[in-house]
């Protein structure tokens, strides 16, 4: 193993990855933490397609926002260019990660601090209530820039992702970008280590069932506006840039666009479909197994963010000997793991131990109450964990790329093999058809959850 | 929308499959691999299992795959892009040597001398140049005017990190010699070239007028000028030093599964249908093979002056300086 690539530029590269990720930590909690209160609180019109809209970076790879920023804006780069990219996943994932944190506060909670001190009490007792998950999700954003060359790579900001991706694709050292990934795993989980630690315990005691009396929302324009312009500056303009070329003149080619579609569509839902049940089913009994225990729920949190720091490729070519579908499924369901524990212990924690007690007191057998109560329960947060799963696993190429049977890619991979030089229509369809697929998976997942 | 999500599932099912098959893992862009590819399986009735590799920039490279599966190879053929990275291969004992019958590069000129790769048709390292920007008597017609400060700030090329730039790089520290390369590279620093992610990078800024010029490959020019962009390009240094040709290498994997469906598909791309096929493509690729018809706008390989190079030895020349000399260059940008 070489320690040459442990030099001055890696260790370089490493602080501007913590300055990007610092910065991008900090606006997506900045502006996602209390956007995501208002989505909770409030009403608007087109509320649903804003959500909608508002997750749509979160299910593309980074590469293409940051491709679509570029191509709107040719003078974008460098560390704005960066900021901006990576800044168009963090805001919606604290977000949508505050919403969620939000609507588990109850009507009576809400009622009461109305009573108390009016619709500015409610946000200001929200945004009290929601900020360990929002900090979470803040921290894992920041851990997520740090494996992630895309957005680095299009706006010439060498940051330390860079680094490793010339370990492996310029100098075919897989000793090396493993040594350096670990090096940075490490860093990302000293960093991350003490906010997961003071936060772990919160998340916990503050996720327990609250479901009974749903509040009220309110229609508010402001968190209209707000919302709007957040999904401006996310999804539409990238959006907007990488189907620019469609409205160059040139012919839609869209029957060429969906051959490929059509090409790569099954392969693509089955490796989805895969990582998704592995990442569930391994994260939902280690949540189990961590239970209410402050200390096992900090260790698991800690282990969550460190893999999430990991480039997703490392344990992919690792694992090329053994590639095949299986194989393949296992190495995408570790992008989706940590997210997938994060809401699986809030399941656990939001189980009422009363359900637990009780069953115990009438002698229900525990197989029975898995199936009966617990699963049950669990299920609404196991879909959600899944299609995120799903759709993370969906949007990694080069796992993808090491492990999958030949002749078998999926979309994504299709898309980035043909995007250096399709015409650039193509490209644009393509985006787009990937887009409203994705859409579609989240949409039937989020509608299968409420339906539970 | 589960129902919809099911039938079209249903719909993608990828029909028969022929009893004999051929992997094939390529760095020739897909688009461009893939329609060669489906018309082998229709005149051999072979199929192909292709895997096309991603832009080195954005991925950690199909070649990452090939090594990794030293051991226990999957694939049968390696249809590279360049021959570096044939060379790669070839010194990590994952080629085996097979010389095709009539080759397309019948000279041998760009072909590995003991067989491990097979050149074909080629692209080329040209300038690629926005005409509304630069007048058409002011043309730049040499790697030089990346240096010139007349272009400061103007100019732009891709990562010398990766793919054919780092070919470039080899190339240009074997002809000019290790200080007049380093001086160049250097001079690109002061003349403030940008480094963008990859070549297709560097033809869609310079066709939408953010750069007046880049060093890229004939196909990506040749896309955008198909594409009705404002751009030419231009063959630099024709009086002098000449330009980089940069053949396909066609690779066969040592211990593959299918070694003789592997030699059929490698005789394939050798022969004449596959040339003129490529050079009539969007590629625009020029053919090895004396007296294959091509288009107009694409040049025969004799009417160019070829950069003086030795293929065989720029994989290990790029193999030092990808890990001195160019990485610190390119971290410094």
């Amino acid at each position: 193993m070489s320690q040459a690539g442990l030099d001055a530029n890696f260790w370089l590269a490493l602080c501007r990855s913590g300055l990007v990720g610092l910065l991008v930590g900090s606006l997506s909690l900045a502006v996602g933490w209390p956007l995501g209160v208002r989505l909770g609180l409030t009403d608007f019109p087109l509320r649903q397609l804003c959500l909608a809209l508002l997750a749509l970076p979160l299910l593309v790879p980074s590469f293409l926002v940051a491709i679509g920023l570029s191509m709107l804006w040719p003078g974008l780069g460098g560390l704005t260019g960066v900021i901006w990219a990576f800044a168009s996943l963090g805001i919606p994932l604290v977000s949508l990660a505050t919403m969620s944190a939000t609507c588990s506060i109850t009507g009576s909670q809400v009622d009461a601090a109305s009573l108390a001190g009016g619709r500015s009490h409610v946000y200001a007792l929200a945004l009290q209530s929601t900020f360990p998950l929002a900090a979470l999700a803040a921290t894992l954003v920041a851990a997520l820039t740090l494996a992630d060359a895309g957005p680095g790579q299009i706006f010439g900001w060498a940051a330390v992702s860079n680094e490793l991706l010339i370990s492996f694709a310029a100098r075919y050292d897989r000793g090396l970008a493993t040594h350096q990934a670990l090096w940075l795993a490490g860093v990302a989980a000293l960093l991350t280590w003490p906010l997961a630690w003071k936060l772990a315990p919160e998340i916990a005691a503050s996720l327990f069932a609250r479901d009974v009396n749903v509040p009220r929302r309110v229609s508010d324009r402001t968190s209209q506006a707000w919302s709007i312009a957040v999904v401006t500056l996310c999804a539409l303009l990238p959006l907007a840039g990488l189907c620019k070329p469609l409205f160059g003149g040139q012919s839609w080619p869209v029957l060429r666009a969906w051959a490929e579609v059509s090409r790569t569509g099954k392969d693509t839902l089955v490796y989805a479909a895969t990582a998704a049940v592995i990442a569930v089913g391994v994260a939902f009994p280690m949540a189990w197994l961590a239970g209410r225990s402050p200390a096992r729920r900090r260790w698991l949190v800690t282990g969550a963010l460190a893999l999430l720091a990991l480039p997703p490729a490392l344990p992919a070519i690792w694992l090329i000997p053994w590639s095949g579908m299986w194989t393949l499924g296992a190495a995408l369901a570790l992008r989706g793991l940590p997210l997938a524990i994060v809401l699986a212990l809030r399941a656990v924690g939001s189980t009422p131990p009363s359900w637990a007690d009780a069953a115990r007191v009438h002698r229900v057998p525990a197989a029975t109450f898995l199936v009966r109560v617990q699963l049950p329960w669990w299920a609404r947060w196991a879909l959600p964990a899944a299609a995120i799963s799903a759709l993370l696993a969906t949007a990694e190429v080069g796992t993808v790329l090491l492990l999958h049977p030949p002749g078998h890619a999926s979309l994504p991979l299709a898309l980035f093999t043909v995007m250096s030089n399709a015409p650039e229509s193509l490209v644009a369809m393509l985006c787009l058809l990937y887009a409203a697929l994705a859409l579609a998976v989240a949409a039937t997942a989020l509608a299968a959850a409420r339906r539970l | 929308m589960i129902a919809l999500l099911l039938l079209f599932v249903l719909g993608c099912s990828s029909g028969t499959t022929p009893s004999r098959s051929v992997v094939v893992y390529t760095s020739v862009d897909d688009v461009f691999a893939r329609p060669v590819c489906e018309q082998f399986e229709r005149d051999t009735g072979i199929q192909v299992k292709l895997v096309p590799d991603t832009e080195e920039t954005k991925s950690t490279g199909l070649l990452n795959r090939l090594i990794a599966e030293r051991a226990r190879p999957q694939c049968d053929v390696f249809w590279s892009g360049d021959p570096v990275r044939a060379a790669v291969l070839k010194a990590r004992g994952i080629s085996a040597p097979f010389k095709p019958d009539d080759p397309a590069d019948s000279r041998g000129r760009y072909s590995d001398p003991s067989g491990h790769w097979s050149a074909l048709s080629a692209r080329a390292r040209v300038l690629i140049v926005n005409t509304d920007l630069v007048d058409e008597k002011a043309l730049p017609r040499s790697l030089q005017a990346l240096v010139d400060p007349r272009w400061k700030g103007r100019a732009c090329l891709a990562n010398p990190l990766f793919g054919t730039s780092s070919m470039h790089a080899a190339a240009l520290f074997e002809t000019m010699g290790e200080s007049g390369a380093r001086q160049f590279y250097d001079g690109l620093k002061r003349n403030k070239v940008k480094v963008l992610s990859s070549n297709g990078e560097v033809k869609r800024r310079v066709a939408a007028g953010e750069f007046a010029f880049g060093l890229t490959d004939t196909d990506d020019a040749s896309v955008a000028i198909k594409e009705g962009k404002p751009v030419t390009m231009v063959y630099p240094d024709q009086d002098g030093a000449g330009t980089l040709i940069v053949p396909n290498a066609a690779v066969l994997i040592a211990g593959g599964p299918n070694p003789e469906s592997g030699k059929r598909f490698i005789q394939y791309l050798n022969s004449a249908v596959v040339e003129q096929a490529l050079a009539e493509s969007e590629a625009a690729q020029i053919p090895l093979r004396p007296g294959v018809a091509v288009p107009s706008g694409v040049p025969r390989v004799d009417e160019i002056k070829a950069m003086d190079v030795a293929y065989d030895r720029l994989g290990a020349r790029l193999e030092s300086l990808t890990q001195g000399f160019l990485r610190s260059w390119a971290a410094s940008q």
